[in-house]
């Protein structure tokens, strides 16, 4: 009798320990956006972006003044980056929760994140080589790896929107007890993925609202994601702690 | 059969909680965008002018009263499921998505002659807007043909769980959306500038 | 029961109104040059339309008090923020 109940009280702290493990992942998700959003715009000061439509020189220019700023944002963006992996994580194996087992939900979402955090990390580099001695090559040059970086770092809107439909399907369908995800964050997911669409086209124009810097490529899905991030660390914080509640002995 | 009880004047919230987080956040966004466009407007309102006046703004209110019908036939849709008409249901949901295929129909001819008379969306900064706007919102009128064929299907069922119920009412709602979101760009696109 | 019943109500009624707005506002609105009150107004019926669409339509008319408050205030907030802008930009 004993060695049963020790078994299945260490089985239960074994869980308690992964979810605690998973509310931390979910914390990672809000710290890393902001730590990131701060490394990016208020160190490298790249927001505003630069205008896809500005002259190789202005671009150079803006490079060769503040290079070392930007080479240390571009060290915190690589750094808060990686939080994204434990996020990530945490958000697949709760869609895994809803499934039950490994399925196509979750096999997407994990096949649409591993994308996701090079997205924030290697385009990064680029960013980081034009800084790093843009007063010895051609302005030519250094805009274009400028360019690398924005129509990378954007470009891959398409595997967010896919994360945002997995989850969406994931909250619709969703009989978990207690509840992984809201039905509204369902809803939520459709309008981000709405919403991030139009940040495909940023390849096609130099300028105007769907460019890289425009309303509708850039500060809108921008906006959006920040919503979806912020609420994702909240949904997942909640079905975590109902799930751990309900493992407490009574 | 249950026949879902019309809304006798108790307050319901239609579809769900969830639908409303869809749709405020589409309608506070298109917001954003038709400031935006104002704001440009202000930057050169001849230029904005003259272009609107190439507009085709009798297709604009064909297009208007289209949507506004064809919302009208949704609301009959509800109703007729509602009061367990069920074939009756079916033909207005189909009758919707033919006034939504219509729009569809008029818009790409819109673009067309537009683009044909040398007014593309490169033309400038009016016509770049009219084309996004519209675009989105045609995007938007093509998600909603298929929340409407899921209504369709709906209709055919001889009763709706809670569940289905929301989705459909939501689907409706997602229609109505399309219909007033273009009631704002009808007027900032064809009439205001 | 038929469709004409099924819309003998406050939605028939507003399709009616909606249409007839829709053309005042076509009629007003067409040839009004740049920066003149019309287009006030042109933003004002719009406003009253989508107020109607989400209230009979969308049958916000029977929904909590704070979601029918938040349609409201959108419909207010649209016209007066896009006729400032109008205006005074």
């Amino acid at each position: 009798m004993a060695k049963v109940s020790k078994q299945h009280c260490a089985r239960g702290n074994v869980r308690l320990v992964e979810l605690t493990l998973q509310r931390i992942g979910a914390w990672c998700g809000t710290v890393m956006i902001l730590l990131y959003g701060a490394s990016f715009s208020g160190i490298a000061q790249l927001f505003p972006p630069l205008s896809p439509a500005s002259s190789p020189d202005e671009i150079a220019a803006f490079f060769v003044e503040h290079k070392l700023w930007i080479r240390f944002g571009v060290s915190g963006a690589l750094l808060s980056a990686v939080l994204a992996l434990p996020f990530l994580a945490a958000l697949i194996l709760r869609i895994r929760r809803v499934e039950g087992r490994w399925g196509m939900l979750s096999m997407t979402q994990l096949m649409a994140a591993t994308v996701f955090v090079p997205a924030l990390l290697f385009p990064q580099f680029f960013l980081g080589v034009a800084a790093y001695r843009p007063e010895e090559r051609s302005a030519e040059l250094t805009q274009a790896l400028n360019d690398v970086f924005w129509l990378w770092f954007i470009g891959i809107v398409g595997t967010i929107i896919i994360q945002n439909l997995t989850l969406a399907v994931a909250a619709f369908v969703d009989q978990t007890d207690p509840p992984t995800f809201p039905r509204w964050y369902g809803y939520l997911n459709l309008w981000v993925a709405t919403l991030s669409l139009p940040g495909c086209v940023v390849v096609v124009f130099n300028d105007g609202p769907l460019a890289w810097d425009g309303i509708f490529a850039f500060y809108i899905p921008g906006l959006v994601l920040v919503v979806w991030l912020f609420s994702t660390t909240a949904v997942m914080l909640k079905s975590i702690k109902a799930e751990q509640r309900a493992l407490q002995p009574a | 059969m249950r026949a879902i009880a019309a809304p006798a004047h108790q307050k319901r919230i239609p579809g769900e909680g969830g639908t409303w987080v869809f749709l405020f956040g589409d309608m506070l966004v298109f917001g954003a965008f038709f400031v935006t466009f104002l704001v440009e407007r202000s930057k050169a309102p001849d230029v904005f002018d003259a272009a609107r006046s190439t507009l085709h703004i009798g297709i604009g209110v064909i297009n208007t009263l289209v949507l506004l019908t064809s919302s009208l036939c949704i609301v009959l849709t509800l109703n007729a499921v509602r009061a367990a008409q069920r074939p009756l249901a079916t033909r207005a949901a189909a009758a919707a998505m033919a006034f939504g295929l219509l729009f569809i129909a008029l818009k790409v001819y819109e673009y067309i002659s537009l683009g044909a008379a040398g007014h593309g969306p490169g033309a400038n900064d009016f016509y770049l807007y009219y084309f996004i706007l519209t675009g989105l919102h045609l995007f938007h009128v093509c998600l909603g043909l298929g929340a409407l064929s899921f209504v369709l299907t709906q209709t055919r069922r001889p009763e709706l769980s809670d569940t289905r119920t929301a989705l459909v009412e939501g689907a409706a709602c997602f229609w109505h959306l399309v219909d007033l979101l273009w009631i704002f760009l009808f007027a900032l696109l064809y009439l205001v500038s | 029961m038929t469709a004409l019943n099924l819309l003998k109500n406050r939605a028939g009624a507003s399709w009616l109104f909606l249409v007839a707005a829709t053309i005042v506002s076509w009629a007003v609105g067409a040839e009004h040059g740049t920066g003149s009150l019309v287009a006030v107004v042109v933003l004002g019926i719009a406003a009253v339309k989508v107020r109607l669409v989400g209230l009979d339509f969308m049958e916000l008319r029977h929904a909590p008090f704070a979601l029918r408050a938040a349609f409201e205030a959108y419909c207010v907030g649209m016209w007066a923020l896009l006729a400032a802008l109008y205006l005074w930009l």
